[in-house]
């Protein structure tokens, strides 16, 4: 399986080549890859329930992540539906882009959005899963961003980037919690990332279950666009090429419920993901139905019914129970088909008649024959009408919904209520714009290009085909899909025709009404579009999209402004924090084992120590204080050898004579020095002197108590007895000479050498390289 | 008898803090340069304090090597210092604010 | 131990050999041939990396200079990534020096020097040489960031970074004289026998010693808040060395850093350690990548980028602590800091090899802009820099996503191994904060690819060196991404000589 994958990727790298070698036949050319792999899958069918057909490569050794592909019921379902989808994207993508400078960028993102795709199904492992989900993400923003000359597709790119993205990695903190629980659960190493191996697993008794959970479906979310993460996609397909936007729905969109019903077997069944996913998911469904009703932009219809329809899925997947999931895996089949005909019928009309806005469109049946009946074809099946597969997915959704044992009224009204919109959305995108008077902008519709009818076609046929002999369907995938997603065996019975039973009889009643309801509040949309409109502008305002936007720019003008008020500039402010963070670092530990210290002066100082002492304190306080130079320097001297004293005291004679040696060198360099410089001048106000003065006093008087505090904690007699103890033995028996400790130090001496050479050769550089100018040295 | 470092550990401390000071409030770069001077001598009275009560050389050898190390740090600083100022004719540290944010 | 033993010194020995051939054929050389001495150091700087590559892996650490040099595989790990991005650096400075330097010896020399420091810093095992061969490399690096001092802002860039950093090494010093105040000793094995056996009272000591000694390193790593030098710094400095500084200093402070919570503080600081490393850590990530957020200069985006990642370094530094309480392993800290560390190397060294072979062809303002419809102006470049870019940003399945992903892993290990929660807070800080950095680079990356480039702009033209080394960076990129496992075997590898 890793073959087709890298078979795309590497396809995605050569595709600007074959488009500039190939021109306009290189769609049909690359498209032959995602067709070599259909039926490379094809091959393998049927899929019986609870078969699954795997394969290894080990990756990252040692964390467990591995390249682990499984081929079951639910993998394949999607495999073909990407690769198929995906070659037919291609061919339509040639025609729609033919003789654009971009044509070769475009099919490149698209295959590696492909490859990305196909990945992400395939993967048992989870953070390989993680890998492929954001390269979905990644390609997706560069097919978004394609158009970039707007500013709108690129807020819009980047605004599908962050939220899918982000996601993303609120679901890889979700798999790495899970590879905890798994391995608190008895999985080791690789096995704790296999999703297949955690379906045994009692997941939902582990502490950490509802936050993997919480985060799991928050990953899912984003990337399906559900409520409230859902604005990023009508945007993302508004923008850009309908090629792209017909990839994001029947696709990448879809990448949200594979991964959800992936997990089902692992996570579900419990009340956490009930109540995550049912409320979430209905909100959505009725809130995107009627949203599409409001559009005028066939493109923003179409992309709020997938919403819609997402949250349909997501309810299905949340109830959880077998007929649930028929439902569901007939709806994402059915939506698949119909919504990428549905989008390439659009990009046709806009491509053959020059607009996409619903209320411009009319008339276009005879201009535009072929694109109308693939378009008919497709709408019935999103309007749920018979014989369509949609039809069937619909009845099981109301067949879950009638015969669930805690039946809500309350959702089948919102069920009902979403599917009249979608019926309502499906002939405004359908039979609209083919209907009516020809005069206005059917006048100069052209119908399209072969290769832009040929996707829609066959995607339209495909649904009527399914839709008349779903048993096909079910006895191939469908039955082998719903176990892989249920956990337990599931075999399918799909049929157009359930007989006269009571169910049935509520489940077909539910279906007319829908319909009937459908086609009247479609009559009626021209009047209902303005105040839907206006109500739906003013709820965006406290949308989420308005928290994105206001977070985003806050995020940017927030981050200025700290980094202004931190970063100013001033080296007294940079040498401020350093000093203050030392010392509150320093502090606490310090302070939290400072209980019992010892008293600070076990005994008096002796009066010459005393004298040197605060000669000492004396003239460094003078030194930092005074305003002349050269009293400053003198006062800086003076505790040179102040120290130097001290030293001998300590009977360290040829390190004293170093010490006064080094200062006596470096007053006369600084004297020199500064004789050539400008006088000491303060230009800062005296207030803020002293508020400086006070904060460096505060700050440097806590780090001298610290310092001494830990050495009078630690060093009373006692201590120090215990040291001079220790190191007789440590250092064995008495010290070496200085001398001999000097020859050990060879290293050090080479490295000391280092820098007083660099320090020489970076002087002289430094000083010839500074321009001279006037009253320089 | 026992060795009495405490009050030249306070020195140290006293000699750190007052360099730190310095280094915060004083806006000549050569001033600042002076006090990182305190510091460092702070830290090596330190050391030999530590040394004594240890009867240990190590620390008075290190002393040697952390002198020699400050004094070339100085020098190139004084060179920087001196460079900087014939390009811009100060050596206050609050006029290189010439990159912010 | 008790041994010169001087042939396991050889590549410090081979770098002091090419400091004095670079002075001396600076001294024969023609002027207008001088910058090519940059081709000798990148010839030899590789020679001595295929050399630590051939040489027999080291098992146990051997010791050399008397125990102060200690060369272990962490120590030949550190060293290869050194002189790597040294050859980097040096074929990236050759044009640069050719523009701007007129003392290109002494350039080169000091570029010699650095890495003869940061060789040293790999291998010490003593709290002498330890200061020694730091103060080298950021005495090196000081003179380095102010070298075109004609320019008024490589000079304030001087100024601003020896003035701190020279309050970071005394705060280094006092820190170290603490420590050897507690312990009496200064030899790592040392002090880590003098600490388990320290007496209670000496713990204060001790502590106020190591807090004070991990200030200055957090300034060679760029820790919040002493990270203050850095974006002023790369703004400043020429950019070879701003590149040089990115992957030196901090790859010096943390091997630094690791060397002494492993080889010294063991077990005895963890508890203490483990709150203020965590804090600082979340203000480091924190900082750095939203501060990173409205700049408008490349090179300074590049600083607050290096302070981010900084802080995703410093996540495996909080694992290794958090880790050592009760004495467990704390090895996939120290592997994960590895790991990061290599791909780090190549991902910003591809960046800094594009804006200076950029900057040479379309002005040395380094502002974001410039770099609008770059994907048209050089698109080979453009690619190399966009994945460079989307590394840094954690993007998988490149190098740099696994970097961070293993650091954070390292951090719920820790969490779960220690129990403490809070460090779960932490390893979502750093998930948190692979957002916030993917939105400024790919700002970046949005100029480069969907902006059009200026009026009469002209192609970037790029030597065939520069175009071998980012290829070469971008290819490492990709690869250790996606084939990690030869890279995991040298971390774990490492790993097993670190102890």
């Amino acid at each position: 399986m890793l073959w087709t994958i890298l078979l795309l990727f590497g396809l995605a790298a050569a595709a600007p080549l074959v488009a500039k070698f190939a021109k306009g036949a290189s769609g049909w050319l690359l498209a032959a890859g995602p067709a070599a792999i259909l039926f490379a899958y094809l091959a393998q069918l049927p899929i019986l329930p609870g078969e699954s057909r795997s394969e290894v490569w080990e990756w990252v050794p040692g964390l467990g992540v591995e390249l682990r592909f499984v081929l079951d019921g639910l993998s394949a379902t999607f495999t073909l539906l990407i690769t198929g989808i995906g070659a037919l994207v291609l061919v339509y993508a040639g025609g729609y882009m033919a003789g654009k400078a971009k044509l070769g960028q475009l099919l490149s993102y698209l295959l590696l959005f492909l490859g990305s795709m196909l990945g992400l199904v395939l993967s048992d492992n989870t953070i390989a899963l993680f890998v492929f989900w954001e390269l979905t993400s990644i390609s997706s923003y560069l097919l978004i961003g394609l158009d970039h000359e707007r500013e709108s597709v690129r807020s819009a790119a980047l605004k599908a980037l962050l939220v899918t993205g982000g996601g993303g990695l609120l679901l890889l903190g979700g798999f790495v919690l899970l590879g905890i629980a798994a391995g608190d659960l008895g999985l080791k190493g690789a096995d704790a990332f296999s999703i297949s191996a955690l379906a045994d697993l009692d997941l939902s008794a582990h502490g950490l279950y509802p936050a993997i959970m919480v985060l799991v479906a928050i990953g899912a979310f984003t990337k399906s666009a559900q409520a409230p993460f859902h604005f990023w996609l009508p945007q993302a397909m508004a923008a850009p090429t309908p090629v792209s936007a017909l990839l994001h729905s029947a696709t990448m969109v879809k990448a949200g419920i594979f991964l959800l019903a992936r997990l089902h077997p692992a996570l579900g069944g419990t009340d956490l993901w009930t109540a995550l996913l049912v409320p979430v998911g209905a909100v959505t469904m009725l809130g995107a139905a009627i949203t599409a009703l409001g559009q005028r932009d066939k493109k923003r219809i179409l992309a709020y019914s997938t919403v819609s329809v997402l949250g349909i899925l997501v309810t299905l997947l949340g109830a959880g129970t077998v007929v649930a999931i028929e439902a569901a895996v007939v709806l994402l089949v059915a939506h698949a088909f119909y919504k990428a005909a549905l989008f390439m019928v659009a990009g046709n009309v806009d491509h053959g008649a020059g607009t996409r806005d619903v209320t411009l469109l009319s008339g276009l049946r005879k201009a535009m024959p072929f694109t109308f009946a693939a378009g008919a074809v497709a709408a019935l099946s999103m309007a749920g009408a018979p014989p369509m597969f949609g039809f069937v997915g619909k009845e099981l959704f109301y067949g879950k919904l009638v015969t669930a044992e805690a039946r809500s009224t309350l959702l089948i009204l919102v069920a009902v209520a979403t599917n009249v919109a979608l019926v309502a959305a499906a002939l405004l995108v359908a039979l609209r714009p083919f209907v009516g008077s020809s005069a206005g902008v059917a006048k100069n519709a052209h119908e399209v290009s072969a290769p832009m009818l040929v996707g829609p076609l066959i995607l339209a046929a495909a649904g009527l085909f399914v839709g008349l002999f779903p048993d096909v369907f079910d006895a191939t995938l469908g039955s082998a899909m719903a176990t892989a997603i249920a956990g337990q065996r599931v075999d399918m019975h799909l049929a157009l025709w359930h007989g006269l039973n009571p169910t049935a009889l509520g489940v077909m009643g539910l279906s007319a009404a829908t319909l009937v309801l459908g086609a009247m509040v479609y009559h009626r949309t021209r009047r209902l579009l303005a105040p839907l409109a206006e109500a739906l502008s003013r709820l965006r305002a406290i949308g989420p999209e308005t928290w994105y936007e206001k977070g985003l720019a806050g995020l940017v003008t927030g981050s200025d402004r700290v980094t202004r008020g931190i970063q100013t500039g001033y080296l007294r402010h940079y040498v401020l924090a350093v000093v203050v963070a030392a010392v509150v670092l320093a502090a606490p530990p310090l302070l939290r084992s400072l209980p019992g210290a010892a008293p600070l002066f076990p005994e008096a100082p002796r009066p010459h120590e005393a004298l040197l002492v605060a000669v000492a304190a004396a003239s460094a306080v003078a030194a930092m204080v005074l305003r002349s130079r050269t009293a400053a320097i003198a006062a800086l001297g003076a505790t040179g050898a102040v120290i130097a004293m001290l030293f001998l005291l300590f009977s360290a004679p040829d390190l004293s004579i170093t010490q006064i040696m080094v200062e006596t060198l470096s007053v006369i360099l600084l004297v020199l020095v500064l004789s050539r410089l400008p006088r000491l001048v303060t230009r800062s106000s005296r207030s803020r002197r002293i508020a400086d003065l006070a904060v460096a006093t505060l700050a440097g008087g806590t780090m001298a108590l610290l310092a001494i505090a830990a050495t009078t904690v630690s060093l009373d007699p006692e201590a120090a007895r215990f040291f001079a103890a220790a190191s007789y033995t440590e250092a064995q028996g008495r010290n070496v000479v200085n001398v001999v400790l000097v020859d050990f130090r060879a290293l050090d001496t080479m490295g000391e050498i280092f820098v007083v050479a660099a320090a020489g050769f970076g002087i002289h550089a430094l000083l010839r390289l500074a321009p001279e100018t006037g009253g320089a040295a | 008898m026992e060795i009495q470092i405490a009050h030249y550990l306070v020195v140290a401390g006293i000699l750190f803090a007052v360099g730190l000071t310095g280094v915060v409030v004083r806006r000549n770069a050569i001033v600042i340069l002076m006090c990182l001077e305190l510091m460092l001598n702070a830290a090596n009275l330190a050391l030999v304090a530590f040394s004594r009560v240890h009867r240990d050389m190590q620390g008075q050898v290190f002393v040697f090597f952390a002198i020699t190390v400050a004094a070339a740090e100085a020098a190139v600083m004084l060179a920087i210092i001196i460079a900087v100022y014939r390009q811009r004719q100060t050596v206050n540290v609050d006029e290189m604010d010439l990159m912010q944010g | 131990m008790n041994a010169m033993n001087l042939p396991l010194m050889l590549p410090e020995i081979a770098l002091v050999v090419l400091g004095i051939v670079v002075l001396l054929a600076d001294l024969v050389l023609p002027k207008e041939k001088r910058h090519l001495l940059g081709w000798w150091v990148a010839a030899a700087f590789s020679a001595i990396v295929v050399y630590l590559f051939v040489r027999p892996a080291a098992g146990e650490p051997e010791y050399a200079a008397f125990g102060l040099y200690r060369l272990d595989g962490f120590a030949i790990f550190m060293k290869k990534v050194f002189g790597l991005a040294g050859v980097l650096v040096a074929v990236m400075s050759v044009d640069w020096v050719k523009r701007h330097g007129r003392a290109a010896g002494e350039f080169f020399t000091i570029v010699v020097f650095a890495m003869t420091g940061m060789f040293l810093v790999a291998s010490v095992n003593d709290l002498m040489s330890m200061f020694v061969s730091l103060e080298l490399v950021t005495l090196s690096f000081f003179i380095l960031a102010a070298f075109r001092v004609a320019d008024r802002i490589s000079g304030e860039a001087g100024i601003k970074y020896i003035i701190v950093g020279a309050l970071a090494a005394a705060f280094m010093l006092f820190g170290t004289a603490f420590i050897y105040g507690a312990t009496g000793q200064i030899r790592f094995d040392a002090v880590r026998g003098a600490i388990e056996r320290l007496a209670e009272p000496a713990y204060p000591t001790l502590l106020f010693g190591a807090v004070t000694l991990l200030v200055g390193l957090g300034f060679k790593v760029a820790s919040v808040p002493f990270h203050v030098w850095v974006p002023d710094v790369y703004q400043g400095a020429p950019t070879p060395v701003t590149a040089f500084l990115s992957v030196g200093s901090k790859a010096a402070g943390f091997v630094l850093i690791v060397r002494m919570l492993t080889l010294v503080f063991g077990e005895a600081l963890s508890n203490e350690l483990t709150p203020l490393l965590a804090l600082t850590a979340a203000l480091t990530l924190f900082y750095g990548n939203l501060a990173a957020i409205p700049q408008t200069n490349i090179k300074r985006l590049m600083g607050y980028s290096s302070i981010g990642h900084a802080g995703y370094l410093l996540l495996g530094v909080v694992a290794i602590v958090a880790m050592q309480r009760g004495g467990h392993s704390y090895g996939s800290g120290v592997s994960a800091i590895i790991f990061y560390l290599f791909a780090y190397v190549f991902t910003n060294m591809a960046v800094f090899l594009g804006i200076v072979a950029f900057s040479a062809t379309a002005g040395r303002k380094h502002a974001i802009d410039d770099y609008a419809g770059l994907g048209k102006r050089s698109p080979f470049l453009a690619l190399t820099l966009t994945v460079a870019l989307l590394s840094l940003a954690g993007v998988p399945p490149l190098a740099g996503f696994f970097g961070k992903f293993y650091l954070i892993s390292s951090v719920v290990e820790a969490s779960a191994v220690a129990g403490n929660g809070w460090l779960l807070v932490l390893a979502a800080i750093g998930a948190v904060n692979v957002v916030v950095s993917m939105y400024y680079y790919l700002c970046v990356v949005k100029r480069i690819y969907m902006r059009e480039p200026p009026e009469n702009a002209s192609p970037i033209l790029l030597g065939a060196p520069v175009r071998v080394a980012l290829m070469a960076c971008m290819a490492l990129v990709v690869i250790i991404g996606i084939f990690q496992g030869p890279f995991v075997k040298m971390a774990t590898a490492v790993l097993a000589t670190i102890r």
